[in-house]
């Protein structure tokens, strides 16, 4: 949503191109409406947004299911400025909401497969698919292999002191014996990717799972956050003897666990 | 990482970070797998030690998540010198309060053993005295699998397989761990 | 004094069999039983069982102490928490040419003594012990018979200490 948001305003597309997308998004439900206001309020071109959305209300008015959208309707009788209002007021309780907050969690296997996602606060990011999920969590987990070689300066630096006292290991290890044949750290790859409406941190463990991150771009301490994650995971994924090593996560416990927590981090 | 400082972060972790339940419940329970295992196979121990390698596999597999997590390890072991330090200073003593001795290294730093002093698993064992046991069973086998599955995922290939044990009547407990090789990322092949 | 010490099952089975001598006061260690005696003791002790089974509810100890004497043999109990006893059969030798030195107050002499009592009372207790141990082997099971042979090193090393 918010990439349709900002696809629009880069590409200056017309108001009844956007209608149609608003169509057809907000028939499927009224509330990503709300939601989609928020997200065009926040950002710098909202009056070219609004006068979008009032075009949409005015069409939701003439729809005789939208009893859900009352309020708005209601609003809608009144003048222009003040549906801007409604907007903005909506707009604000959200962000209230919004602030300092984790959004999401995702959970790729060392094969880039999605086995777990959750998202954690409604109305904070707007819900993909599964599909989306998937094809998310694919993507990611090339674009982080590609950055991993995305290093060569730091390697060339770094290799050619070392080779005096420890061999190359990668062709000849093991070829001269009597030292230790040494094994450099790996290049960390993508790490953090941030947007105007969210951060999304990766943590890669030594295994190759890889968790996702997205919060509040205000959000403090994620490291922390996802160690403690990661610490769930432990207990109560890789311990659950029914649980099948990179298969999707299905487990209660963990789900609890992980939601308490992220309540916690929420509210406070 | 320094032996000296693993064995630090071994006690660290010990004190802190990890719930401790009863040897005595650890010790029958292991036993009674073993015992199991025995009589479901008929006493074929070569396969009773073929079955407690699969299952310490599988605990390895997922055991290395708790390690990599409690011992809040960030960054891979340089060498495998330093691989062996964490297995018996940090990986047993975090888990069964044992510190076994890396010794007998070979020249290309590939092979070592571990020597366990004390083995919660085998306390109060007595194998059983069918003339067999004494030869082909390997009670604590369930070990070889554990490191064998935990560096596999952290890619390392390894072998590992008990020289000798005390249940047997050896002097000592001793594990010979070898190194195959680095699970590196398979990279497709360059054309060039 | 020749000892006899058996161990037997819930089912009032024979799990364990070790004869003794006294090793005490000089003595060699060697059991001096007549040559009939080796079936006979069995029969001594079982014949006791009876008795061990109505003490065992009056006394609120494992330790029955001496409870039956059948001519000459004594026989001590022990009661386990899971019903195994232990049961103890201590002949004091007969005036023979072997025995030269013997004081009213030492274990062999007088077989229900108090010291006598004490020295089977840590007997037991040792061997107590080191069965516990042993029936933790995860290849031990319930009833059967006890064939380590630490265990009978240990009942050897005990009756050695104490009798």
């Amino acid at each position: 949503m918010i990439r349709i948001c900002t696809e629009f305003a880069l590409s200056g597309l017309l108001p009844s191109v956007l209608k149609e997308h608003f169509k057809s998004i907000c028939d499927k439900e009224a509330r990503t409406l709300t939601l989609l206001l928020t997200y065009t309020h926040t950002s710098h071109f909202t009056p070219f947004i609004s006068a979008c959305c009032i075009d949409k209300l005015t069409s939701f008015e003439s729809r005789p299911d939208a009893g859900h959208l009352s309020a708005a309707q209601h609003q809608k009788a009144e003048s222009h400025t003040s549906i801007h209002a409604t907007i903005k007021l909506i707009a604000s309780t959200t962000i209230a909401i919004v602030n300092m907050t984790v959004f999401t969690l995702i959970i790729i296997n060392k094969a880039g497969g999605l086995i777990y996602n959750r998202t954690f606060q409604e109305g904070g990011l707007n819900k993909l698919s599964t599909n989306d999920y998937l094809v998310l969590a694919g993507t990611f987990h090339g674009v982080h292999a590609i950055t991993t070689r995305l290093n060569p300066l730091k390697q060339s630096l770094s290799s050619p002191p070392s080779r005096s006292s420890i061999p190359p290991s990668s062709t000849t290890t093991g070829a001269t014996s009597s030292t230790v044949p040494s094994r450099p750290e790996p290049p960390s790859g993508l790490e953090v990717l941030e947007s105007e409406n969210f951060r999304m941190q990766c943590f890669q463990t030594m295994t190759g799972t890889k968790f996702l991150l997205f919060t509040d771009t205000t959000q403090a301490n994620v490291d922390l956050t996802i160690r403690r994650i990661y610490d769930l995971y432990c207990d109560y994924v890789m311990k659950n003897p029914f649980y099948q090593l990179e298969m999707p996560v299905r487990c209660d416990m963990f789900d609890r666990k992980l939601l308490s927590y992220v309540r916690e981090i929420n509210n406070r | 990482m320094s032996s000296n400082r693993a064995a630090r972060l071994g006690e660290e972790i010990w004190k802190t970070r990890i719930d401790k339940v009863s040897a005595e419940l650890v010790t029958l329970t292991y036993g009674t797998i073993v015992a199991q295992l025995c009589k479901d196979f008929d006493n074929d121990y070569i396969e009773v030690n073929k079955q407690l390698d699969r299952m310490g596999y599988n605990i390895g597999l997922r055991l290395i998540e708790d390690f990599l997590a409690k011992s809040n390890t960030m960054k891979r072991c340089s060498n495998f010198r330093e691989t062996a330090e964490m297995i018996a200073k940090v990986g047993f003593k975090i888990f069964l309060n044992i510190t076994p001795m890396v010794t007998n290294w070979t020249n290309d730093n590939k092979q070592f053993s571990l020597v366990f002093e004390e083995n919660p698993l085998a306390d109060f064992v007595e194998l059983p005295d069918d003339g067999r046991a004494q030869d082909e069973l390997w009670f604590s086998n369930i070990f070889c699998g554990v490191l064998r599955g935990a560096l596999e995922m952290v890619q390392m290939q390894v072998e590992a397989h008990f020289i000798s044990d005390i249940l047997r009547g050896n002097d000592t407990t001793e594990m010979r761990v070898s190194l195959i090789r680095y699970i590196d990322d398979e990279l497709p092949p360059e054309d060039d | 004094m020749s000892y006899h010490f058996i161990i037997l099952g819930t089912q009032d089975n024979p799990l364990f069999s070790y004869v003794l001598g006294t090793s005490k006061q000089g003595g060699d260690g060697q059991a001096r039983f007549p040559p009939s005696a080796a079936h006979l003791n069995q029969f001594v002790l079982h014949s006791s069982l009876d008795i061990a089974e109505e003490v065992q509810w009056g006394t609120g100890h494992l330790y029955l102490k001496c409870i039956d004497k059948f001519f000459n043999n004594y026989i001590s109990c022990f009661v386990t928490g899971s019903n195994t006893k232990f049961m103890l059969l201590h002949q004091p030798t007969q005036q023979g040419p072997g025995v030269t030195t013997r004081s009213s107050a030492a274990i062999g002499a007088n077989p229900t003594s108090p010291q006598t009592e004490e020295a089977i009372r840590a007997f037991f207790q040792e061997v107590y012990e080191s069965w516990v141990k042993t029936v933790m082997s995860p290849f031990y099971g319930l009833n059967k018979e006890i064939r380590s042979p630490v265990f009978r090193q240990k009942v050897a090393a005990a009756g050695r200490k104490y009798l």
